[in-house]
């Protein structure tokens, strides 16, 4: 399965600045969520939002089939 | 050949949104569900706590106080004090009685809501110890001891704790639950659209496209059609164009003497070569059956005629099938937009109307040309008169004589059928028989002929007249299989003799499996009908049918007869049918006999029988009848009625 660029730049900023804002807050949030279960759930779901930025590529539009990406 | 668009099959665009939709709703309604119980799990738990709590130190004050003497005051201000935490600001109240004694202590709470309080709590509304004065909520507890009831409420804030409480996690873990939503969503809707998609694609070419050669079919054509042709603004509108039908001459025969499959074969070949002469943006059709359309826009006529020429030649080139050589020919229409027809329909008709006049005449194509439409329309109409004529018995026979040459009587007839038509009068032979053929209706028409000459001859046996009656069958009507049990079974019907029908075979026809022939002319001879070969000499196979067909007559054609006197050809030709006739043991007649002399040079050249408009044209039942049974001679100069004197004179 090759791993082929599905986003467009909007699509890929969007996902960055969403992806470093949950990341962040997921670490240094302090006393706000106190719950660790959900830091984690946080960091994950701001980590794929980060692969989705460094790559291009989104593995849930890969399944899909579907490119916001011009050809 | 890749799928069409086609606005027949339309693409359903609303799946995809839809199906968002729903995933979204499903997944906003779980996480209410999940936030409500939620909530209102950890509120009841935090109310059941302080109610446990409240109970506890309801019971301990109750306890205490029995354990003392004295007025309740003296000892419950303080014992509250100690059990309560100074520093609490949640506003409560203190009840206690005992017999006549009562005692009780509001914090934060006015002497006006203190008594609504109690009120409420005399008079509880359910047994859930939750009771709201002035929009405030109370939990209270009552421990009725020994001495002592003590009634202890305080307003909780237990649901506004659980709330903050709560809040921060369901608000994240509802955001994380619709995140997963919306990607299942769009995952589920792009698979679903895309199967979808695939399916209508696979429809679309299945409802526009001919299983057997893959081409387009009319579905398809009258979708092209349309966008090309109406003067709208449709991008694939054209300025002019020309739609050829094509039909295939010998398909019926191929189908009907090889079987279906070789049918096949000849379409899929006559596919192929179509397909290498057609450019795009012309496009090839299949109509059904062996009938293709291709339509070719921005085409003139003069264009139209070149491409028609190449076709034609295409389709004259011998296709093998099952290992002979077959040349099934092609007739093309040619009709052209906007000269002819602006409508798909109508034109489609005038390339119909061209295709099938390029057929009458055998000219491999033809342009619509309006004036020589009444001609198609007169026979179009006639074609769908065919089967009334058949069930109305609107088709009879006419009979001609064959006359003996040595004695002048009439030794057989030759029935030829005649159609009273109730409109144009009486049809001959030549204005109908193509259409029969055409129309596929020839073993219909074969059984119908017969089953007239055998009545005909039951009912002249009856009068006494035997006198076989001749009837014309073309070897089509040999393949069709239930013939020789139908004649059987007329025959025993009618009480006929065999030998008083004689079967005339046209031998014009050339593209028949002479095997099949064969064996059905031999099972006629069984039965004892006598066979005939009509226009012999201007048949393709004359002697090789001769050799290979065990036939009783030769009819040697009018177009040697009819210059006998002044053709030496033919005259020899005649000459060696007679011979022939005689190796064979067979009779022959000659036809078309029109004067004295011809008679006369026939009669010594050594032919006995003779048939034409000398002796007789073909005539109703009734004259022919008072013919024979007046026992006529026909020919005047039969030996013994004339002097040879008189016939050298």
């Amino acid at each position: 399965m090759a791993i082929e660029s599905n986003l467009n730049i909007l699509d890929r900023s969007l996902r960055g600045l969403i992806g470093i804002g949950v990341t962040a807050f997921a670490l240094f949030n302090g006393d706000i969520i106190d719950d660790v279960f959900i830091e984690i759930l946080l960091g994950i779901f701001g980590i794929l939002n980060l692969i989705s930025l460094a790559s291009g590529w989104c593995p849930v539009y890969h399944i899909a089939g579907i490119s916001t990406r011009k050809q | 050949m890749p799928a069409q668009p086609i606005t027949h099959i339309k693409r359903d665009t609303s799946v995809r949104p839809r199906l968002i939709v729903a995933c979204l709703a499903v997944s906003v309604l779980i996480s209410a569900i999940y936030v409500t119980v939620s909530y209102r799990l950890t509120a009841d738990v935090s109310l059941q706590t302080e109610l446990t709590a409240m109970q506890k130190l309801a019971r301990l004050l109750s306890s205490e106080l029995d354990m003392h003497e004295g007025k309740i005051a003296d000892q419950a201000g303080s014992l509250v004090n100690l059990l309560s935490d100074p520093n609490d600001d949640t506003p409560r109240l203190f009840h206690i009685t005992r017999e006549t004694e009562a005692w009780q202590r509001g914090h934060r709470l006015s002497k006006t809501e203190q008594k609504q309080l109690l009120t409420a709590i005399s008079r509880p509304i359910d047994d859930s110890h939750l009771v709201t004065v002035n929009n405030r909520n109370f939990l209270w507890q009552q421990h009725v001891g020994e001495q002592h009831t003590v009634t202890f409420a305080q307003e909780t804030t237990a649901l506004d704790l659980t709330l903050s409480f709560v809040a921060k996690r369901l608000l994240i873990t509802s955001v994380l639950v619709f995140w997963i939503a919306v990607w299942l969503a769009l995952t589920l809707s792009s698979l679903i659209a895309k199967r979808a998609q695939e399916i209508n694609d696979a429809l679309a070419t299945i409802a526009t496209h001919d299983a057997l050669t893959g081409l387009p079919n009319r579905l398809y054509l009258m979708d092209t059609l349309s966008a090309a042709l109406p003067n709208t603004d449709s991008v694939k509108a054209v300025a002019q164009g020309c739609l050829f039908v094509i039909d295939l001459d010998k398909f019926k025969e191929v189908n009907d003497s090889f079987g279906h499959s070789a049918g096949d074969t000849l379409l899929k070949e006559v596919a192929a070569r179509l397909l290498k002469v057609v450019v795009s943006p012309a496009e090839l059709i299949r109509i059904g059956g062996d009938e293709f359309i291709i339509w070719a826009p921005d085409i003139s006529i003069d264009g139209a005629e070149d491409l028609a020429q190449d076709m034609v030649n295409a389709c004259d080139t011998p296709i093998m099938i099952n290992g002979l050589a077959v040349n099934t020919g092609a007739s093309i229409g040619i009709a052209h937009y906007p000269t002819h027809a602006q409508e798909p329909e109508a034109l489609i008709v005038c390339a119909d109307t061209a295709m099938y006049k390029a057929k009458e005449q055998r000219n491999g194509w033809q342009v619509y040309d309006d004036r020589k439409i009444a001609d198609y329309k007169h026979n179009l109409q006639l074609r769908a008169e065919l089967s009334d004529a058949m069930q109305e018995r609107q088709i009879i026979m006419h009979y001609q004589a064959k006359v003996d040459l040595a004695s002048g009587n009439i030794i057989g007839v030759e029935g030829l059928c005649r159609w009273e038509h109730p409109r144009l009068g009486l049809l001959m032979p030549g204005q109908f028989i193509d259409l029969i053929e055409d129309s596929g209706k020839v073993q219909e028409f074969g059984r119908y002929i017969l089953a007239e000459a055998i009545t005909q001859a039951a009912s002249w046996q009856q009068q006494g007249i035997e006198v076989p009656i001749a009837v014309n069958l073309s070897p089509y009507n040999l393949l069709d299989p239930g013939l020789i049990t139908y004649i059987q079974n007329k025959l025993n019907e009618n009480q006929v003799s065999p030998h008083l029908i004689e079967i005339e075979l046209t031998e014009n026809e050339t593209c028949l499996n002479i095997k099949y022939i064969k064996a059905a002319l031999e099972n006629i001879k069984a039965i004892g009908i006598v066979l005939a070969i009509d226009d012999f000499g201007t048949g393709m196979s004359s002697l090789s049918y001769l050799a290979h067909l065990n036939v009783d007559v030769l009819k040697i054609d009018r177009a040697f007869v009819m210059d006998i006197e002044t053709n030496t050809g033919h005259k020899a030709i005649v000459a060696s049918a007679i011979t022939l006739s005689q190796s064979f043991g067979c009779k022959m007649v000659a036809e078309g006999v029109e004067t004295l002399s011809q008679a006369r040079l026939l009669h010594e050249m050594g032919c006995v029988i003779a048939q034409g408009y000398l002796f007789a044209k073909p005539l109703p039942e009734e004259k022919i009848k008072q013919h024979i049974l007046a026992g006529k001679t026909l020919y005047p100069n039969a030996e013994g009625l004339v002097p040879p004197s008189a016939v050298n004179a």
